[in-house]
């Protein structure tokens, strides 16, 4: 019986873990950098970037997107202050996006915003737009998708 | 034992996306309230789960259901109406005929007065307009809708691959931009629009899609070779 008990806890455990996306936690290393917008963190933060994009006259753009093993981010620099001023994360999870992040980020203001409907669409959508300014986060999300997936949450 | 196991599962709260049969269920605060039998039920979360689809590809003459960016007003199928629905249905690829439906609704109109159809992932129901009937490929038109049903269950990397390879990106103002290179004018709405419209070409006219975009053709394939393995 203690054995059974064991197993199932151990099960239960594993399940209410957020699939393997969350390992290496992409948050913490988005507020560490954001804490002092130094594109020299950049590297020892978030691994080599695949891509580093120079052509726009104001901005580096920096392109995390092949790692196994954090999710893809895209930074912006300022090339003028040499300071990050933009931090992207696409946030690919198989679980119920929202539901999770409603529950990480629970201690901190949420504003939620309803866009206007788009009504010459063919398929189900109900935007709303979410803002946490404690933490400089925004991201949108489809209401009438089962996952509530925000592809891309960025922070300023 | 029975409340440790009732413990230990009413913490699985992340549910997995739903199989091509079933309908995903978000998690829910249900509010206190008194059963039939007058025993009191407290207030309590239900989790996040997928509910089976038990009546499948059922044509429903009215429906219970309220649709949030369109207004169709409902009405009744007639047989040749069902029959076109039935012969589009059968000559289905193996990928999207597994999504079952749980309701196919015949509409006067909805969303944008040109559209022959429209579907809805969540509750797996497709909406066919009066427009439909009159549309040279029917089966072009369906498979476009699958499409859209199919999307939750696509995994979100290969979503986002295909997001890529057809020239999304973002910008510093939290702008997603299309690429400047479209597929089909609407393409432009998202990138599950754009996505749906690539699987449209990829199963009518693959060669056209091929010379298009060659990156968003092989992230199509292997979108579509990734779900042939579901049950």
């Amino acid at each position: 019986m203690k054995t059974i008990i064991l197993i199932l806890f151990i099960l239960a455990g594993c399940k209410t873990n957020p699939p393997s996306q969350n390992k290496g936690d992409e948050f913490d290393k988005i507020f560490h950098l954001k804490k002092t917008n130094n594109p020299k963190e950049l590297i020892p933060t978030l691994g080599k970037p695949e891509r580093i994009d120079t052509s726009d006259t104001d901005l580096h753009q920096y392109y995390f997107y092949k790692s196994k093993d954090q999710m893809p981010i895209k930074v912006f620099v300022n090339k003028k202050e040499n300071k990050i001023t933009t931090i992207a994360l696409a946030y690919l999870v198989k679980f119920d996006a929202y539901a999770y992040l409603k529950k990480r980020f629970k201690n901190y203001k949420w504003i939620e915003t309803a866009l206007p409907l788009r009504t010459h669409l063919d398929y189900a959508e109900e935007l709303f737009k979410v803002e946490i300014p404690e933490l400089g986060m925004t991201f949108q999300y489809n209401n009438e998708d089962p996952l509530r997936q925000p592809t891309w949450i960025f922070f300023k | 034992m029975a409340i440790i196991l009732l413990i230990l599962f009413s913490s699985l709260v992340f549910a997995e996306p739903c199989g091509p049969h079933e309908i995903y269920v978000h998690e829910q605060w249900i509010k206190a309230y008194p059963k039939s039998d007058g025993t009191k039920v407290s207030a309590h979360t239900r989790n996040a789960h997928c509910r089976e689809i038990k009546g499948s590809n059922y044509f429903q003459d009215s429906t219970n259901q309220k649709f949030t960016n369109m207004k169709p007003k409902i009405k009744k199928w007639n047989s040749t109406e069902k029959n076109i629905i039935q012969e589009n249905l059968a000559v289905f690829t193996s990928l999207l005929s597994k999504y079952h439906l749980a309701e196919i609704l015949r509409g006067d109109m909805g969303g944008h007065p040109l559209n022959p159809a429209a579907s809805f992932s969540p509750t797996r129901t497709l909406l066919i307009f009066d427009r439909f009937f009159k549309e040279q490929d029917k089966r072009v038109v369906v498979i476009h809708e699958m499409a859209h049903i199919a999307f939750p269950s696509i995994d979100p990397t290969l979503k986002f691959e295909f997001g890529l390879a057809a020239g999304w990106n973002i910008d510093s103002d939290y702008k997603l931009t299309p690429s400047s290179k479209l597929l089909m004018p609407d393409s432009k709405d998202s990138i599950e629009e754009d996505l749906t419209n690539h699987i449209e070409i990829y199963y009518s006219d693959p060669s056209r899609l091929m010379t298009f975009n060659p990156l968003s053709f092989l992230a199509i394939k292997k979108i579509i070779e990734s779900k042939e393995s579901d049950q």
